[in-house]
């Protein structure tokens, strides 16, 4: 396979890009161009594409059309990529890292951690303000995720095994959690908490948005650093000792990085589940690339996909509006499936 | 390569700040824009959010179709959107407004409220559509505050934590509709009053009578202290309850089926709702299922004195629904003859 090598002026930076590369990220920027189009343009209140363009370069303050693209439609297509992203590179960053094509952030305790956090705040403090949820949200899925770490912390050569083990095990009693305080908590409540649970970026706004982009921005000196380890890590720990890995620090430190990202992300939106396993695979299972493309790739599909699930939930049986998790979880699981059959993906992770 | 991370990152930042900035604007002229055209008052709602709301609302939307609609619905107001649920065998599948539809059967179809989605997830940009000047959000699904207030003044109105009464005050008082509440409830006190003086007359005190609200829901054995116009019309008249439901703190709570002789009273009350699968069947079914023989365990159930109300109508907020349990009430326990619980059989 064709590839090109770019190196800066000192070779402080390098890297290998192979020839498709190049053409995956522009059809995947195509792709979200589309999107943005489509999200801006599409919804219960009707805006064709010159009154969407018009609005965007000479927004009239006082205009429901300007409320509509710059208050609702544009900060959630935002908030959409964003959170795509982030759990895109945290489920490729934790598939490489285990060498398990079906770990995600749930797999970590991440997703289960925030939900146990919010659905607790919901139920048992409603009155607390919604600011809080995000905060709440996000210090669940780090607790979860450094209990699932700390205990998984063994000097065996199977530590991935033992990660994922112990992982799965957390989740379901952190799960358990959450469902009795569903159960017995005030049905009205127990609702909002479902709602919260599926999924959804409806509630985004610009300062969500803006966290998000601090976020994103703060973890890519991270991910441009990760990309060393995660080579080594994909052949196993054997050989990524021998490529000068060091194996505990560095799986303990990309681990961190993929929960940070996602607990980010599931904090502001809820649990979108399988955004983390699919956009990673979709990548892995099309596409023959380094670990440094495999995570861009990853992003853009992710965002792309949470996007497109948030667009399609919130027009196709407007005024009802389908969490951008269920339909995530409808479009995605037929792909997935349908990538697996195909069976064109490379064996090593 | 750093040069451009840089620029990158100044790219981003500044289009996120300049879009927060222009966003601001547009709200800030819309909620202006509503000022200059309608006169408006302060109102503080349920979460202490200070709203600038119209004298009198000309086109409301409503996010809860039982607790604001329907009362809006009795008032006479000008609603132009509501949430609705969609339900197998309920108006023909297609979507109805909670409450106000078993009440009144208003629908989307037989007036010009339009169907804004699901109480959960509201579809936003429909009810910017319809250009609203007032929209009423309940305490539980706020989330989205932040989006409704850029499209109308929005009041968040608690749900829980105040009794039916004070509830429709607060919506009556929202829309600006404290003549049309205070006509009705009027009428409701005189009614009230009326019953209240037939319960001492034929009763005595009224507080030795028990009645129990509980319900068996799958395998859920649960009792209730707070429950619409069931519980409130049961207070207003001074009935007493088990110890157990007095105990509570909250609204509700769910019992062992151990422990279903501390629910033991005169009367048991129980709701129904035919279309959400809980007709009187099933339910006698859940109880028979859950605690065998609690019929014959039960005061109330084994002399006949197990009432059922049919939930929906009871659930709506309005005098309407008050009036309609009170008679209930009247007929079933206030006038009748029935068996005491400590009377021995």
């Amino acid at each position: 396979m064709s590839h090109f090598i770019y190196r800066s002026k000192h070779e402080a930076i390098s890297f290998r890009v192979t020839s498709n590369v190049p053409v995956a990220l522009l059809v995947l920027l195509f792709g979200l161009g589309g999107l943005l189009l489509s999200s801006l343009s599409l919804g219960s209140y009707h805006l064709d594409l010159a009154q969407v363009w018009h609005t965007l370069i000479s927004a009239q303050p006082g205009e429901t059309a300007t409320t509509v693209i710059w208050e609702l439609r544009l900060p959630r297509f935002l908030a959409a990529c964003l959170v795509g992203m982030m759990l895109g590179l945290s489920g490729a960053i934790l598939q490489t890292v285990t060498r398990n094509p079906l770990a995600d952030p749930s797999l970590v305790g991440v997703s289960q951690g925030a939900s146990l956090a919010v659905v607790a705040l919901i139920v048992l403090w409603p009155a607390a303000p919604l600011e809080l949820r995000p905060l709440i949200g996000f210090m669940g899925a780090i607790t979860a995720a450094g209990l699932v770490q700390w205990i998984a912390a063994g000097k065996s050569s199977s530590a991935s095994l033992r990660f994922i083990l112990v992982g799965v095990g957390i989740s379901a009693s952190i799960s358990a959690c959450t469902n009795a305080i569903l159960t017995y908590g005030q049905v009205n409540q127990a609702a909002a908490a479902l709602s919260w649970l599926a999924g959804s970026v409806h509630t985004a706004s610009w300062g969500e948005c803006l966290v998000l982009i601090l976020g994103l921005l703060l973890c890519l000196p991270c991910l441009v650093w990760s990309i060393r380890p995660l080579t080594g890590l994909r052949f196993g720990p054997e050989v990524a000792i021998g490529l000068g890995v060091n194996q505990r620090r560095d799986r303990f430190l990309v681990i961190a990085l993929a929960v940070a990202l996602a607990a980010l992300a599931v904090s502001m939106t809820g649990p979108l589940g399988f955004i983390g396993l699919i956009a990673a695979q979709l990548v892995h299972r099309v596409l023959r690339v380094g670990v440094g493309s495999h995570l861009l790739l990853t992003a853009l599909v992710g965002g792309c996909l949470v996007a497109l699930a948030d667009l399609v939930g919130r027009t196709v049986f407007a005024p009802i509006q389908l969490p951008a998790g269920l339909v995530s979880a409808a479009i995605g699981a037929p792909v997935f499936i349908a990538l697996i059959f195909r069976g064109t993906g490379p064996k090593q992770f | 390569m750093k040069y451009l991370i840089l620029v990158m990152t100044w790219l981003v930042f500044a289009g996120s700040a300049q879009a927060q900035a222009q966003t601001k604007n547009a709200t800030q002229a819309q909620s202006s824009t509503q000022t200059q055209t309608q006169p408006t008052r302060l109102f503080i709602d349920g979460q202490r959010h200070h709203v600038q709301i119209p004298v009198k609302a000309k086109r409301i939307v409503s996010l809860r179709g039982e607790q604001f609609t329907t009362p809006l619905v009795e008032l006479g107001a000008s609603v132009v959107g509501s949430t609705g649920l969609i339900k197998e065998g309920i108006n023909n599948g297609k979507p109805f407004i909670r409450g106000a539809y078993d009440l009144f059967h208003t629908t989307f179809e037989n007036t010009s409220i339009r169907f804004v989605g699901a109480p959960a997830q509201p579809d936003i940009e429909a009810i910017a559509a319809l250009k609203p000047d007032l929209i009423l959000v309940p305490d539980f699904a706020s989330d989205n505050y932040q989006q409704l207030s850029a499209v109308a003044p929005t009041v968040v109105i608690n749900i829980w934590s105040n009794n039916a009464r004070e509830r429709y005050q607060r919506v009556a008082d929202a829309a600006g509709l404290l003549p049309e509440f205070e006509r009705l409830q009027a009428t409701f006190d005189f009614r009230l009053q009326s019953a209240q003086a037939l319960t001492k007359k034929m009763l005595g005190d009224p507080a030795k009578v028990s009645v129990a609200i509980a319900e068996v829901r799958g395998k859920r054995f649960r009792v209730y202290k707070n429950y619409g116009a069931m519980s409130f019309i049961l207070n207003e008249l001074g009935f007493s309850s088990p110890e157990i439901i007095d105990n509570i703190k909250g609204d509700r709570l769910d019992l062992s089926p151990e422990q279903v002789q501390a629910i033991d009273a005169d009367f048991l009350v129980s709701s129904y709702a035919e279309n959400f699968g809980l007709s009187i069947l099933e339910l006698q079914n859940n109880w028979d299922n859950l605690i065998p023989g609690w019929n014959l365990v039960l005061h109330a159930p084994r002399h006949n004195q197990h009432i059922f109300i049919a939930r929906e109508p009871m659930r709506a907020l309005s005098f309407r629904s008050m009036e309609e349990v009170l008679t209930i009430y009247v007929a079933n326990i206030v006038t009748r003859k029935f068996k005491a619980i400590n009377v021995s059989d």
